[in-house]
């Protein structure tokens, strides 16, 4: 049987900080399997050649990816459209020209975890992980 | 690029407040928006376009901060988060 999927948490209590890039590709997986999760990253790290990935548990059943490779702007649309799941997301954000993905807390829970990091981790993880440390607190 | 941050969340961007115009020999409304201190920041045109309530107006569109280091960043983000009042809201949908 399908799962009925979760319903959207809105902002509602103070502000959330996201981190913004259109140098490489992140990505917000909603609800999905940790395994879903997992296997959507390895394929797409193996099949352009990402260089290495950060696997973070946002909520229950949400997860962020992101990827360490540079790219281009065109690179990365080809990317995030070719997948279904996150086509929704997806849309949503060329409203900005740019990937957005949460590193604070929202409604005062569900810090982002980090939960796998995998392959080199110089680039867009590195810009990542110094926003995600200072904004540890938030 | 610079790097970039987005803050978002609902703000308060103004109230109503009501006006005395001279010229005109009566009060008009007018948004006005004062900061944390209450000092006077800029006033526009009133119009009721469905506030949260008659006389709070709300802003939900991001906040883009443009950094280059993390503590940047945090000084910015902690400047920005002061200067507006974010408020409670629960979400229809």
């Amino acid at each position: 049987m399908k799962q009925k999927a979760k319903e959207h948490q809105w902002v509602e209590t103070g502000y959330v900080i996201g981190f913004m890039t259109n140098k490489g590709v992140v990505l917000d997986l909603d609800n999905m399997t940790y395994r879903s999760a997992k296997r959507l990253t390895v394929n797409l790290c193996r099949k352009y050649k990402l260089e290495g990935y950060l696997l973070i548990r946002s909520s229950e059943k949400s997860y962020h990816v992101v990827f360490n490779r540079y790219l281009s702007w065109r690179k990365i649309t080809e990317i995030v459209f070719s997948q279904y799941e996150v086509l929704r997301w997806a849309v949503m954000q060329m409203r900005y020209s740019a990937l957005t993905i949460r590193v604070s807390k929202k409604n005062g829970e569900n810090k982002p975890k980090i939960l796998l990091k995998v392959g080199k981790q110089d680039k867009l993880i590195k810009e990542y992980m110094e926003i995600y440390e200072t904004f540890e607190d938030y | 690029m610079a790097r970039k941050l987005k803050i978002y969340g609902t703000r308060r961007r103004g109230h109503r407040e009501r006006h005395y115009i001279e010229k005109e020999g009566r009060y008009r409304y007018y948004e006005v928006r004062r900061d944390v201190k209450g000092h006077f920041r800029y006033k526009k045109k009133w119009t009721p376009k469905k506030p949260l309530k008659e006389t709070v107006f709300t802003e939900t569109h991001p906040l883009i901060i443009h950094y280059e280091t993390g503590k940047e960043a945090l000084e910015k983000v902690k400047e920005i988060a002061r200067e507006w009042e974010w408020i409670d809201f629960e979400a229809e949908s």
